[in-house]
C-alpha cells in the first residue's frame, strides 16, 4: 500500500510522469498546433495566450513542440532500457551462474564499459553508426547493459548458495532449469530497481546525443533538439526557447528519479532514529 | 537549524567573494597597438600542402604572399610578388618578373628560386588533405634569372591566373625551415606582413608586424586571433569588447540585434559563397528533369531568407553568385502551379505521390540547416503531390554516401577555391561530378546525356579562351543551361560569413569579394 | 600484504580492464561505417585516385589485424600518432589540452563534495522532517538536468543578461597571449608567476563552468551522504558520544561524518566518470579548450588517430582515480588490512 506521507517520492515521481507521459501520448489532442507548421503569429514571439510558451524562429509554437518533444526521448529511454534490462540481466545470470572463466571475461568486459563515461561511449558509437532512432536506442542500451549485468550477478552469486536452490539440484534439476526457475526470479526485485533510475539517465543521454545533433533529423520535435536550436537565440534574448524545453526534460528525469528513489525507500527502509 | 550552518555560511561566503570578485576582473581593453580578432572558426593543419578550410588559409594569407592577387575590393588581378607577368602566345607558359627588396621574414632574400623551391616542394608533397589540386596543371617552374621566373603548364587554362593569387594557400610562396612533419608547428615562413609568434591550437594564434616587410607597414603591431566555441560566445565577446573584431560566423538573429546596437559597428562585405541542392542524375526520380525542375519552382528561397536568417542570407537564383562577373537570374522565382504541371507530367497527383528523401548534414554548415531543411520540404509539400522526408548524416559519412550516389537529393555549399565562374559549374557537371554526387558523366536519361555534352563543350570552350567578353556570354549561356537542367538547385547566397563586427575605434577594415580578412590594413584609434 | 603489492595487485587487475576498453575503442572506431579520407577531402573533387592515395598515406588499406596490433603498440607507448586534422601529435594535443579539462573537473568535484556533504550531512540530521524532503527533491532534481542546459541557462543570466562573468574561455584574450603558462592550470601558474590580477581572470572565467559541473555531480554525493549519514547516526558510538553529553555539532562532525566519509570518498572517486561525461557537455557549451572538446571535434571529422587517442587517455585517467581511490579507500577504511 502506498501511504502519502511515507511514499511523498514515489507517489509524487508516479503523479508527474503519469502526466507528462500522457500528455505525450495524447499529443494531438492536447496540443493547440501542429508541432512542425508554423502559425499564423509572428516568428519568435514572446510567450502569452494563445502561445503559452512563445512561438520560435519558423513561427512554430513552442506549447505544442514541448507536448510532442517527448515522444522521442520517452520512446528512446524506454526502448533502450528494457533491451540493457534484457540483455544485461541474462548476462548477469547466466555469469554468475556459470562462474569459473566465462564469468571473469564477462565480468571484466563489463566493468571495463562501466568505468567508461557512458555518454562519451554512446556519442562514440552513434557517431559511427549515423544519427537516427535505431542507433540512437542501440547506443543507449549497450552503455547501459553493465548497470544491469552487475546487479544480476550479484544477485545470482548471493542466492545460489542458499538451501532451495541446493535443493533442487539435488533432486536433479538440470542447470537452465535451476537458473531460470530457481535462481532467476529470487534475483527479480533487486534488478527492477534499477530501470527508473536508469530511464532518468537515458533521457539525459537522449536530450545530450540530440543536442549534439546526434538524434532524429527535422523537424520532428525533440526536446534536446530544441534546446540546440535555443542556444542560437541565446544572445539576442528570447529566453523561451531555450527555458521550456530544459524544464520539460528536467520534470520528467526528476519524475523518474523520484520513483527510483522512492522504490528504494520501500525496498531498504532506512532504521528510524531513536527518537 | 543550528547543526550544519557553518558549512552553508562558508558556501555562502565564498559565493560572494567570487561574486565581489568579479566586477574586479573585468577585461581590460587591449592596448591601441594589439588587436584582438575572435571567430569561430578553426584551424586544422598548418601546412600549406595538406591543409583546405578559411582559417588556416587565411593564417598562411597574414605571413604570406602570392606572385598575384585581387586588388583589394574588385576581383582584378593585380601583382603582388610579381611587379608584371607575360603570357605566351600558346597560353602555356607565364613569365614572371618579380618584385626586388622583397625578403622573407627570418630576414632571408626572396627571388626567383625561392618561388621554384616553394612550388616545387608544396606540388611534391601534396597532401592528403590540401588543396594542391588547385595547381596541379602547372607542368614546371623555371628560374630565368633571379628575378624572373617562368611556370609552364600542361594545359590551356583560363582561370591559371586566379588559381594562382593570394588567398590560394598552395600557391604562395614559403620558404620551407623544416621537415614535413613540423609545418604543424609552424616551421615555414612567407614575405608577409606579419610573423606567426604563437599558436596554441584551438585557443589563439599571435601574430607581430614583420620590420623589413617590402610593402606599406602594417598598421597594428600584434594581432591576437581567439578561437570561440559557439557563435553566441562570438557575439558576447564582440559586443562586450572582449575582441576588437568579431568575424566568422554570427548568428542570423545576434546580427540583427548588433546592427541596431550604437556600441558596435557591422559591416557586411561581399560574399560569393552559396548553397544549393544537388540532385543525382542516376537515382530514380531524379533521372525525370520535370521532377528536377518541380523542385526548382517548388523552391521557397524568400521564406528561408526571412524565416531562417532573418533577411541575413538572400535569396538566390544561380550558382554563379551576384557579384560575380557574368551573374544572371537564371533560375525561375517560386511558381507552385507551375511545380504542379510538371509533377502532373511526370505521373505524379495527390492521389500518387512523390516520395523522396532530402538529406542533409547538421554540423558542418551551422546550426540553422535542420530550419533550411525543415522550410524546404514544407515548400515541396506545398505542391500538394509530394512527401518529402529528411535525413542527415554526421558531414564524415554524409561525403561517403553523395560520393557513392546514395543520395538522390542533397543540401551542400560551396566557398570559391578561385574566384572564376568556372568554379561556380565546372566542378560538379565536368570535373568530378561523382565526388560530388551529380553523377551527370553516368547520366541514363538521354535528355540528362545531352546536357552532360553540351556542358562539356561549353565549359571547356570557356576555358579555352582569355578574353573575358566571349567568356562572359559563355557563362551565361552555361547558367541558363543549368536552370533548364535543373542538376543543381540554387538555394541563397550565405552572406553570414561576410559579416564582421568591430568596436568603434577600429578602423581601416575592406572586406572584399575573395572574402579574405587583410589584418595589416586594420587599425584602432 | 603491503601498500605496494596491494597497489600492484590493483593495477594487475587494471591491465586487462584496459586492455578491453582499447579494442572496444578500436571495434567501435574500425568497424563501424565512417570514413576518415572522405570526411578529410570533404565534397570538393574527390577522385578515387586521391582516395586511395589518402588510404595509403593513413595506413587504412592494411589488413585490420595489423592496424590492430599496431594501434595497441601505439597506445601501451603512450604515442598516439598524428592528428589526421590537425598533423600535431596527438600525444602533444591532449597534454595541451589535459589541464584545462582537469582544473574544470578538479574544481567541479570540489564544488560538488562541498555542496554534496553540506547538504546530505544537513539532511541527514533533519531526517524525515521537511527539511530533509526540500533537501532530497533537490538533489534528485541536481542530478536529473541536463548538464548543457545549466550551462546555458548560467551563461543566458550571468554573462548575457547581467554580465557578471565572461560568456566562454579560460582568460582574457589579450592576457591570454602574453602569459607564459607552467603547468597549464591557470589557476596555479597565475599565482606562480605572481599576478593577481590574471588569477582573478582565471578564477572569474572558471566560475561559471566549475559550478555547472558541480551542481550536476553533488546530487549523487549528497544523496550518497545522507544515506550514509543516516547509517552511522544510529550506531553505538554515536549513541555513546552524545550520552558522554558532547555537543550536537561535535557528535555529528566528530563522530558521525567522519565514520561515513568512507563511502562519500569512494563515490567521490566513481563519479569522475560521470565528471568527464559532464565535462564534454560543460567544455562544448563554455567554449572551454579541453580534451573533452578536442574528442567531439575529432569524432564530427571522423579523425582516428585522434579519438583513439583521446578516448585511451580518458580511459587511462579514469583507471588511476579509480585506483586512486581503491588505495584511499584502504588506507581509511580499517577492516581492509594490507
Amino acid at each position: 500500500m502506498l501511504r502519502l506521507g511515507r511514499d511523498y517520492l514515489l507517489i509524487s515521481g508516479m503523479l508527474i510522469v503519469g502526466v507528462v507521459v500522457t500528455a505525450t501520448i495524447l499529443a494531438p489532442f492536447v496540443a493547440p498546433f501542429d508541432p512542425t507548421a508554423p502559425t499564423p503569429a509572428e516568428r519568435l514571439q514572446p510567450p502569452g495566450p494563445p502561445y503559452y510558451m512563445g512561438t520560435d524562429q519558423l513561427q512554430r509554437d513552442v506549447f505544442s513542440r514541448m507536448i510532442y518533444g517527448g515522444r522521442i526521448p520517452i520512446l528512446v529511454a524506454v526502448l533502450s532500457c528494457a533491451i540493457s534490462l534484457v540483455g544485461g540481466t541474462l548476462l548477469g545470470w547466466i555469469a554468475g551462474f556459470a562462474g569459473g572463466r566465462l564469468d571473469r571475461v564477462l565480468s571484466l568486459v563489463m566493468d571495463a564499459i562501466y568505468s567508461f563515461p557512458a555518454l562519451i561511449l554512446a556519442i562514440a558509437i552513434v557517431a559511427m553508426l549515423g544519427p537516427g532512432l535505431a542507433n540512437m536506442i542501440a547506443a543507449i542500451a549497450f552503455v547501459y547493459i553493465p548497470t544491469y549485468f552487475r546487479v544480476a550477478r550479484g544477485q545470482v552469486l548471493a542466492v545460489r548458495v542458499q538451501e532451495f536452490v541446493e535443493a533442487s539440484r539435488a533432486l536433479g534439476a538440470s542447470r537452465a532449469r535451476t537458473l531460470f526457475r530457481h535462481i532467476a526470479p529470487n534475483t527479480l526485485p533487486a534488478v527492477m530497481t534499477v530501470p527508473s533510475f536508469n530511464i532518468a539517465d537515458a533521457i539525459l543521454t537522449e536530450a545530450a546525443l540530440s543536442f549534439l545533433g546526434f538524434g532524429l533529423p527535422p523537424p520532428t520535435p525533440d526536446w534536446g533538439f530544441d534546446i540546440q536550436n535555443g542556444q542560437k537565440f541565446l544572445q539576442a534574448g528570447f529566453w523561451w526557447l531555450i527555458t521550456f524545453p530544459g524544464l520539460m526534460i528536467i520534470l520528467l528525469s526528476v519524475g523518474f528519479g523520484m520513483i527510483g528513489e522512492g522504490t528504494n525507500d520501500r525496498l531498504n527502509p532506512r532504521r528510524r532514529r531513536a527518537a | 537549524m543550528g547543526r550544519s550552518r557553518p558549512a552553508v555560511w562558508v558556501l555562502l561566503a565564498a559565493a560572494l567573494l567570487l561574486l565581489a570578485g568579479a566586477p574586479t576582473a573585468a577585461p581590460a581593453a587591449a592596448p591601441a597597438d594589439t588587436l584582438v580578432i575572435g571567430t569561430t572558426d578553426k584551424i586544422t593543419e598548418l601546412s600549406p600542402e595538406n591543409s583546405y578550410d578559411y582559417w588556416t588559409w587565411h593564417v598562411f594569407g597574414q605571413v604570406s604572399e602570392a606572385l598575384v592577387q585581387f586588388r583589394p575590393g574588385t576581383t582584378e588581378i593585380v601583382g603582388q610578388l610579381a611587379a608584371s607577368w607575360q603570357v605566351a602566345a600558346d597560353g602555356l607558359s607565364y613569365t614572371f618578373r618579380l618584385r626586388s627588396g622583397v625578403t622573407f621574414t627570418d630576414g632571408s632574400p626572396f627571388d626567383a628560386s625561392s618561388v621554384k623551391a616553394s612550388l616545387d616542394t608544396v606540388l611534391r608533397r601534396k597532401g592528403p588533405e590540401g588543396g594542391v589540386g588547385l595547381i596541379e596543371n602547372i607542368k614546371s617552374v623555371e628560374v630565368v634569372d633571379a628575378r624572373t621566373v617562368r611556370i609552364n603548364l600542361k594545359a590551356i587554362d583560363a582561370t591559371f591566373l586566379a588559381r594562382m593569387t593570394w588567398g590560394v594557400a598552395p600557391a604562395h610562396i614559403y620558404k620551407f625551415t623544416g621537415p614535413a612533419s613540423e609545418y604543424a608547428k609552424g616551421r615555414f615562413v612567407g614575405t608577409g606582413p606579419y610573423r606567426l609568434t604563437q599558436y596554441v591550437p584551438d585557443q589563439r594564434t599571435v601574430y607581430e608586424a614583420y620590420a623589413g616587410y617590402w610593402g606599406p607597414k602594417p598598421k597594428t603591431r600584434r594581432i591576437i586571433t581567439t578561437f570561440l566555441g559557439d557563435a553566441s560566445a562570438l557575439a558576447a565577446s564582440a559586443e562586450s569588447g572582449q575582441v576588437d573584431l568579431g568575424f566568422r560566423t554570427f548568428n542570423p538573429e545576434d546580427l540583427r540585434r548588433l546592427q541596431q546596437s550604437a556600441r558596435v559597428t557591422v559591416l557586411r562585405g561581399p560574399s560569393l559563397s552559396v548553397r544549393y541542392i544537388v540532385f543525382n542524375v542516376t537515382a530514380k526520380p531524379f533521372d525525370d528533369v520535370r521532377v528536377r525542375r518541380a523542385v526548382a519552382f517548388a523552391l521557397d528561397r524568400d521564406r528561408i531568407a526571412q524565416n531562417v536568417f532573418g533577411g541575413i542570407n538572400t535569396a538566390l537564383y544561380s550558382m554563379v553568385p551576384p557579384g560575380l562577373w557574368s551573374y544572371v537570374d537564371a533560375f525561375p522565382k517560386r511558381n507552385l502551379e507551375q511545380a504542379r504541371s510538371l509533377l502532373r507530367e511526370a505521373g505524379y497527383s495527390a492521389g500518387r505521390k512523390l516520395n523522396v528523401v532530402l538529406w542533409l548534414t547538421p554540423v558542418r554548415y551551422g546550426n540553422t540547416e535542420p530550419d533550411a531543411g525543415a522550410v524546404v520540404k514544407r515548400a515541396i509539400e506545398e505542391t500538394g503531390f509530394a512527401t518529402v522526408t529528411i535525413r542527415t548524416q554526421e558531414w564524415a559519412t554524409y561525403t561517403k554516401s553523395f560520393a557513392a550516389g546514395e543520395f538522390g537529393m542533397f543540401f551542400l555549399g560551396w566557398f570559391p577555391d578561385f574566384i572564376d565562374p568556372d568554379n561556380y559549374l565546372a566542378p560538379w557537371l565536368t570535373e568530378a561530378p561523382e565526388g560530388l554526387g551529380t553523377f551527370l558523366n553516368k547520366a541514363t536519361a538521354a535528355r540528362d546525356k545531352q546536357y552532360y555534352t553540351q556542358f562539356q563543350q561549353l565549359l571547356a570552350q570557356a576555358k579555352a579562351t582569355t578574353d573575358r567578353a566571349a567568356r562572359t556570354r559563355l557563362y551565361e549561356q552555361g547558367q541558363r543551361l543549368l536552370a533548364e537542367s535543373a542538376i543543381l538547385v540554387p538555394m541563397w547566397s550565405n552572406n553570414l560569413q561576410a559579416f564582421a563586427i568591430f568596436q568603434k575605434n577600429v578602423k581601416g577594415l575592406v572586406l572584399s569579394p575573395d572574402m579574405a580578412l587583410r589584418t595589416w590594413t586594420i587599425f584602432k584609434e | 600484504m603491503g601498500v605496494g603489492r596491494y597497489i600492484l595487485a590493483r593495477l594487475a587487475l587494471t591491465v586487462p580492464m584496459l586492455l578491453i576498453l582499447l579494442s572496444l575503442v578500436f571495434i567501435i572506431l574500425r568497424i563501424l561505417p565512417g570514413d576518415p579520407c572522405l570526411a578529410l577531402l570533404g565534397g570538393r573533387n574527390v577522385t578515387p585516385e586521391r582516395l586511395a592515395e589518402c588510404r595509403e598515406l593513413l595506413g587504412l588499406n592494411r589488413p585490420l589485424v595489423v592496424q590492430y596490433m599496431d594501434y595497441l603498440g601505439s597506445a601501451v607507448r603512450l604515442d598516439f600518432g598524428t592528428s589526421i586534422r590537425t598533423g600535431m601529435p596527438v600525444t602533444e594535443e591532449l597534454w595541451l589540452r589535459f589541464p584545462a579539462t582537469f582544473e574544470l573537473a578538479l574544481y567541479g568535484m570540489l564544488g560538488a563534495t562541498a555542496l554534496g556533504v553540506a547538504s546530505g550531512v544537513y539532511a541527514s540530521v533533519r531526517h524525515d522532517r521537511r527539511a530533509d524532503h526540500i533537501v532530497r527533491v533537490v538533489n534528485i532534481a541536481s542530478f536529473s538536468m541536463p548538464i548543457f542546459w545549466i550551462g546555458l541557462m548560467f551563461l543566458m543570466l550571468f554573462a548575457v543578461r547581467w554580465r557578471l562573468f565572461p560568456a566562454g574561455g579560460r582568460l582574457d584574450p589579450v592576457a591570454a597571449a602574453l602569459f607564459t603558462p607552467i603547468t597549464n592550470i591557470y589557476t596555479i601558474d597565475t599565482l606562480l608567476r605572481g599576478d593577481l590580477r590574471l588569477f582573478l581572470s582565471a578564477v572569474h572565467h572558471l566560475v561559471l563552468p566549475a559550478l555547472t559541473l558541480a551542481i550536476v555531480v553533488s546530487g549523487f554525493i549528497g544523496r550518497m551522504t545522507r544515506s550514509s549519514m543516516l547509517d552511522v547516526l544510529d550506531r553505538e558510538y554515536v549513541t555513546v558520544a552524545r550520552a558522554k553529553g558532547l555537543r550536537e555539532r561535535t557528535v555529528i562532525r566528530r563522530h558521525a561524518l567522519a565514520n561515513a566519509l568512507i563511502p562519500i570518498v569512494t563515490v567521490v572517486g566513481l563519479q569522475f566518470a560521470l565528471l568527464m561525461a559532464g565535462a564534454i557537455l560543460t567544455e562544448t557549451v563554455y567554449s572551454w579548450p579541453g580534451i573533452a572538446r578536442y574528442l567531439l571535434e575529432s569524432i564530427s571529422s571522423r579523425d582516428f588517430t585522434a579519438i583513439q587517442g583521446a578516448v585511451i587517455f580518458i580511459a587511462f585517467f579514469i583507471s588511476a582515480v579509480n585506483l586512486l581511490v581503491d588505495v584511499f579507500y584502504a588506507r581509511l577504511d580499517p577492516r581492509i588490512r594490507f
